[in-house]
């Protein structure tokens, strides 16, 4: 743990999710879920399918509000913050989608560099970083291939790359190693780790054996039943 | 470089704000270096003409008189002279007829 | 980083509407379209009022014109011209000789260029004036322009030799005219020689037109009927007015149009909720979504305006067009040039941009505001591949 950055960290306080059924049923998905993620640390959350881990990052990430509770990032309450705020700290957020999200009909460089796009800086500068980051994951000769035709380890690295375009300071990762081969899944955890180092809060969701058995988190969770628990 | 479908992207951006640019100069260039308007004014005046020739020779819009009621100032030939006004024979000059809208 | 001149949003746009590009296309071409038909409309009322005015302002101030129980009598030149005169604040009379007679090609304007006229006219526009027997024509007068002779029909029917044609940029005044020797036009009009169609009268100060009327009137021993330039301009202006009420039907579908076009703006930009969500999730706020559909819009509108603008001046303005004529009706022949005027395409521009572009950005502008509220997470729902 690094006592120097904790203050940039993520943390949740009392963070219940329901969702809202069809007709009366209401499901709880989180029940009081609270949780410290230290920046410069990466923690892993763990749990069955469907035991709300994904929920939980998007509520983290600022893409989702919880039914109750309290978000902070760095210290400010971010859940509570209105629309226009939370859209400004969300660029801060790095986000890696169990089932990657992209516009289908961009080529996967495109698709990279859509986060720095309304952010005012020169296209060639953007593209430079996008090449960078699309090497690193071993993408480069699909930089020009639309991304319908990627394979879903392939669209899941270019998420990765997507997610860490802008550099967060919180990057969410959900399954990263899923669809991966053994030489994807080390490249995936070599970039979570890195970003650990540069002091990113990193939080991953995952029940593959190998993100969990690669030992890489400083933090572990189970989720089960709707409660977070620190495993020691 | 820009990926190719940016660059083009880029291009059409250009061509838009050209195209726009070029369109508002070619309307203002054309409103200043093809209006030959004071040509025509030196030409109406020296001729003293009072009707615009956009509409032909004929068209109740090409007379402006010709639409008050009061007065036929078709000046055919063809509808043939006008009758002798008995009021001119019988008795002396009437006092000068003044349109309606100018009393 | 490098911070570009022209924010990369733009380009984004672009690319936005690469993405669907046949659509983007045809919107294109039906906002050219309305813009072209509307933008015409509007030029053509714009300009054919704006003209007219114009030379209707260089024309007399006063016009007097002797008339009788059956309607108009010539007047007799030297008397009209000494009672003209001797009204305090006439500054200026010149009788005229003119009327309609029958062209080739249908009535033409009839004007007899007297000495003094002559010499007016050879300082502007004409190589000499017409001598017995000759004839210069305006550009509207033959669809033929190549021919030698002219033959006019009035009280009797007579040959003239063409020897000019007046330039087609004096058209807004001299289309349907032909200039013929003081003589030949009194026998072709059945005026007899010493007497004039009317009078045309310039007076000190514009204010004095309405006036001087009275006086005017009481110098003649004869019924008098006097147009002043202000009624000339009014009856003109009630003429265009009527003429813009016509282009108004023309509108009726064109506005039919733009409603399709905004109703399907509206559908396909509420339809995409996943992109939204998406750009939102990585990390793009309401106001820079909001401004990639708006630049997307305002690139089709800027593409759309400049090429129906264009479209609608060449339609209007491009020289001999033929559907002006047609729609202004009675040409038999070439319609009358009309020039461009720039306050007046700005002005037309102004209109178009409220009745076209506006509800277009309106109907671009509205769902973005509508989408951008949500959360990311909800605009995502059910679009997972």
């Amino acid at each position: 743990m690094k006592d120097n950055v904790i203050d940039r960290g993520l943390e949740c306080r009392g963070v219940t999710l329901i969702h809202e059924g069809a007709g009366s049923h209401a499901q709880t998905v989180l029940q009081n879920v609270s949780a410290r993620f230290h920046a410069g640390c990466i923690a892993l959350i763990t749990g069955v399918t469907g035991a709300g881990k994904s929920s939980l990052l998007h509520i983290l990430a600022g893409l989702l509000r919880p039914s109750s509770g309290t978000v902070y990032a760095a210290g400010q309450p971010v859940s509570r913050w209105i629309s226009a705020y939370r859209d400004l700290w969300r660029r801060k957020v790095g986000m890696l989608f169990q089932n990657p999200h992209f516009l289908y009909d961009l080529t996967a460089l495109e698709n990279i560099m859509l986060p720095l796009a309304p952010r005012g800086f020169d296209g060639a500068t953007v593209r430079k970083r996008a090449l960078t980051l699309l090497d690193q994951l071993e993408l480069s000769q699909l930089a020009g291939r639309n991304v319908a035709t990627l394979s879903g380890g392939q669209k899941q690295r270019l998420s990765m790359a997507r997610a860490l375009m802008g550099e967060p300071l919180f990057l969410l990762a959900d399954e990263p190693t899923a669809h991966q081969d053994e030489r994807g899944c080390r490249v995936m955890l070599q970039l979570l780790q890195a970003a650990g180092e540069n002091e990113a809060t990193v939080v991953i969701a995952a029940h593959d054996a190998r993100c969990i058995q690669a030992n890489i988190a400083d933090d572990r969770w189970l989720l089960a039943n709707g409660q977070l628990k620190r495993i020691e | 470089m820009q990926p190719d479908k940016l660059t083009a992207a880029s291009r059409i951006v250009r061509a838009i704000v050209i195209l726009f640019v070029l369109a508002a100069a070619g309307i203002l260039l054309a409103s200043f270096a093809g209006s030959p308007q004071q040509r025509i004014r030196l030409f109406a005046r020296s001729l003293n003409l009072t009707s615009p020739a956009f509409i032909a020779a004929g068209h109740a819009l090409r007379h402006p008189e010709f639409l008050h009621p009061a007065v036929d100032l078709c000046f055919s030939p063809l509808l043939g002279n006008p009758p002798p006004d008995p009021h001119a024979l019988l008795f002396e000059p009437r006092a000068p007829l003044v349109s309606e809208g100018l009393r | 980083m490098k911070h570009p001149i022209i924010s990369p949003l733009w380009i984004w746009a672009a690319r936005d509407l690469m993405r669907h590009p046949y659509e983007a296309l045809l919107l294109v071409l039906s906002l050219t379209s309305l813009i072209a038909i509307m933008g015409a409309a509007l030029l053509l009322v714009e300009a054919v009022s704006h003209e007219a005015t114009d030379l209707l302002k260089a024309g007399p101030s006063l016009v007097v014109r002797r008339i009788s129980g059956g309607g108009w009598v010539p007047l007799p030149k030297r008397e009209s011209l000494q009672l003209a005169k001797s009204v305090p604040g006439v500054v200026h009379a010149r009788t005229r000789l003119w009327g309609t007679v029958l062209g080739p090609e249908g009535p033409v304007t009839l004007f007899g260029v007297d000495q003094l006229e002559g010499d007016l006219l050879l300082a502007h526009q004409l190589s000499r004036r017409p001598a017995a027997g000759e004839a210069v024509i305006g550009h509207g007068v033959l669809s033929q322009l190549n021919q030698t002779v002219i033959t006019l029909t009035g009280q009797e029917t007579l040959n003239f030799k063409i020897i000019q044609i007046l330039e087609p940029h004096t058209s807004v005044a001299t289309h349907d005219i032909v200039l013929l020797d003081a003589t030949d036009a009194g026998k072709l009009l059945g005026v007899p020689d010493g007497f004039a169609s009317d009078l045309a009268i310039e007076v000190f100060h514009e204010e004095e037109e309405q006036a001087i009327v009275p006086d005017l009137a009481a110098a003649f021993p004869w019924p008098v009927r006097i147009t002043t330039r202000r009624e000339a301009i009014g009856s003109y202006s009630a003429g265009w007015a009527r003429l813009g009420g016509m282009t108004g039907f023309i509108l009726l579908p064109a506005l039919t149009a733009l409603a399709l076009i905004v109703a399907g703006t509206i559908r396909d930009r509420l339809g995409r909720r996943y992109e939204v969500g998406l750009l939102k999730a990585l990390g793009w706020t309401s106001t820079d979504l909001i401004r990639l559909q708006m630049y997307r819009a305002i690139l089709l509108a800027m593409a759309a305006a400049a090429c129906g603008m264009l479209s609608a001046c060449l339609l209007v303005f491009w020289p001999g067009s033929p559907w002006a004529g047609f729609f202004l009706s009675g040409w038999q022949t070439h319609p009358a040039a009309l020039h461009i005027n720039a306050s007046g395409a700005f002005w037309v521009l102004v209109q178009i941009s409220a009745i076209i572009i506006l509800p277009f950005l309106t109907a671009t502008l509205w769902p973005a505001l509508k989408g951008v509220a949500a959360d990311p997470q909800d605009l995502l729902q059910g679009h997972e591949r």
